[in-house]
């Protein structure tokens, strides 16, 4: 098995000792990510190891049985490989993205409705999007959408109040 | 490092020909003339910011006098510093300095064309500025060869809308003593978790050795400000960022403290690899870091918010009043750790009613 090979990230691949050399491309064989994702993942691995003190063999270990695992496509080995990473390398912004998805969800908002949070959060500025049919229905889910506003749920939702929840766990690794 | 770089020196020193007949470049000779001196042409030097053990004596062609570049103001509060570029670099080798990948000048340079400097300063005749040259270097490691504070302080304290600020890590403040100052000079210390300040402000002095130094200052009647800046969040950050607040007000009486501000780690995307490259063992770069909206990678809002919010609330253990300052900060972080925006000047009225009160 191979996989699509590019001078700069080989080079840095390259630089890395001969066990960690093979783990990462026991990972790209069995991924066969695009150019993209293969500079996203080496910069993940590289952070973690450089941050945690770990080889790459340990960490690409623990994502064995995603790796190898013949039932999944291509795209969700993808998914799931990033997420893992992603999760180890920012737990606090991983922890606020579950956080949030699961606060929006418990506002119930019309099935018409979708909310898009700012990047990362950083500006302050969300996005509320929703279709409808015709003025009658407008009139429905703009409604629903006032009463839902004035609950305390979307207000600690929308004003961040939740951040602090983000520091209650003692076990985030920073 | 105790004492830091207290004695620095410069193994060589290059002299700008255009420079060399100038009284100020030959006072600051003739204290190194057992130093090896060249005289050169600017266009004929070559080297980088990191041959840090070579002095270069030479001209500021461009203004000394400006606003400080901080960063997109349409993003994140700034308080409307100017800056006077006295030189660039400094000795210490911190790991997060951004001069790093600011700078592209070689060597530790300093301007010695003191009279255009006071001439852009003499232009100054109306508004109210604050003033300081620890932008593009340290405002005091080099003044044991330079003496530069004894030509600014005087002026500055003759000056009633100008305001200077020395900031610095260094303990090199003996000329600061005897001058005439009126408090139109505020000595300011960079501070950091004793733990950071050991493992990433390599040849600085210990905070605990800055504190002193500020404390000397303020016996002297200087009005002294402390900048926590870059803060990093780290394992044990609660513990060492504690740690140096209850050293500071051990040694300073808070009455006459200038300002605090705070200011959480924050890169331009290219200072990453000059720190892995420079600094292998150092981690402050694996924070939870996302790209900002003036380009820079910061910390996650919440961590911001987290971080100022705990410092705050150990400052004001120590002083209720003391004014507290967030550098270049969004709006809605200001609203969530103080309670309100100072937006459209505000910050700056606040910061100069801060240094104008005490006249």
């Amino acid at each position: 098995m191979t996989f699509k090979k590019f001078p700069d990230i080989i080079k840095q691949i390259n630089t890395l000792p001969l066990s960690e050399q093979e783990a990462i491309s026991h990972l790209f064989e069995h991924l066969h990510p695009t150019y993209t994702l293969q500079k996203e993942l080496l910069e993940y691995l590289l952070d973690i190891r450089a941050r945690d003190e770990v080889k790459i063999d340990e960490i690409v270990a623990e994502m064995e049985t995603v790796i190898t695992n013949d039932s999944l496509k291509r795209e969700e080995k993808w998914q799931q490989v990033r997420n893992f990473l992603k999760q180890k390398r920012f737990p606090l912004l991983t922890k606020a993205e579950r956080i949030f998805k699961k606060r929006l969800a418990e506002l119930n908002l019309p099935k018409e409705c979708e909310v898009i949070a700012p990047l990362y959060w950083e500006d302050n500025k969300y996005e509320l999007r929703f279709k409808f049919i015709n003025s009658r229905q407008s009139t429905e889910i703009l409604e629903k959408m006032l009463y839902l506003s004035q609950s305390q749920a979307w207000q600690e939702l929308f004003d961040e109040k939740w951040f602090e929840e983000l520091f209650a766990e003692e076990d985030i690794d920073r | 490092m105790k004492n830091g770089l207290r004695n620095y020196l410069p193994k060589k020193i290059l002299i700008d020909k255009e420079v060399w007949n100038l009284a100020y470049t030959q006072e600051i000779l003739k204290r190194l003339p057992h130093i090896p001196q060249k005289v050169v042409s600017k266009k004929e030097i070559t080297g980088s910011i990191f041959d840090k053990d070579i002095l270069f004596l030479t001209q500021n062609k461009g203004r000394f006098f400006r606003p400080c570049p901080c960063t997109n103001k349409n993003y994140y509060l700034s308080c409307e510093y100017y800056i006077l570029e006295v030189g660039t670099n400094c000795a210490f080798n911190c790991s997060y300095c951004i001069l790093q990948s600011y700078l592209n000048q070689p060597f530790i340079q300093v301007y010695t064309n003191l009279d255009d400097l006071f001439g852009e300063l003499d232009r100054i005749k109306s508004g109210f500025y604050r003033i300081g040259t620890g932008e593009l270097t340290d405002s005091l490691f080099l003044d044991h060869l330079t003496h530069l504070s004894k030509y600014l302080v005087p002026y500055f304290a003759k000056r009633n809308n100008i305001i200077l600020e020395l900031k610095t890590k260094s303990t090199v403040i003996d000329n600061l003593k005897d001058l005439e100052h009126r408090q139109h000079t505020v000595v300011s210390w960079s501070l950091n978790a004793p733990e950071i300040a050991e493992k990433e402000e390599h040849g600085a002095p210990s905070v605990e050795e800055r504190i002193k130094a500020a404390k000397r200052c303020q016996e002297w009647g200087y009005l002294v400000g402390f900048h926590f800046d870059p803060i990093i969040y780290y394992s044990d950050w609660e513990n060492g960022y504690r740690a140096a607040i209850e050293m500071l007000f051990s040694y300073i009486d808070p009455r006459q403290i200038a300002w605090i501000s705070l200011g959480a780690f924050r890169f331009m995307p290219s200072l990453k690899g000059t720190i892995q490259k420079r600094f292998p063992q150092s981690k402050i770069i694996y924070g939870e870091f996302i790209p900002a909206l003036d380009g820079k990678r910061r910390y996650f809002k919440p961590i911001r918010i987290h971080v100022y919010t705990k410092m705050l609330e150990w400052i004001r253990k120590f002083s209720q009043d003391v004014l507290i300052y967030l550098c270049m900060e969004r709006p809605e972080i200001w609203e969530r750790v103080f309670g309100f925006v100072p937006r459209n000047g505000k910050l700056k009225e606040m910061l100069d009613e801060r240094v104008k009160g005490k006249r």
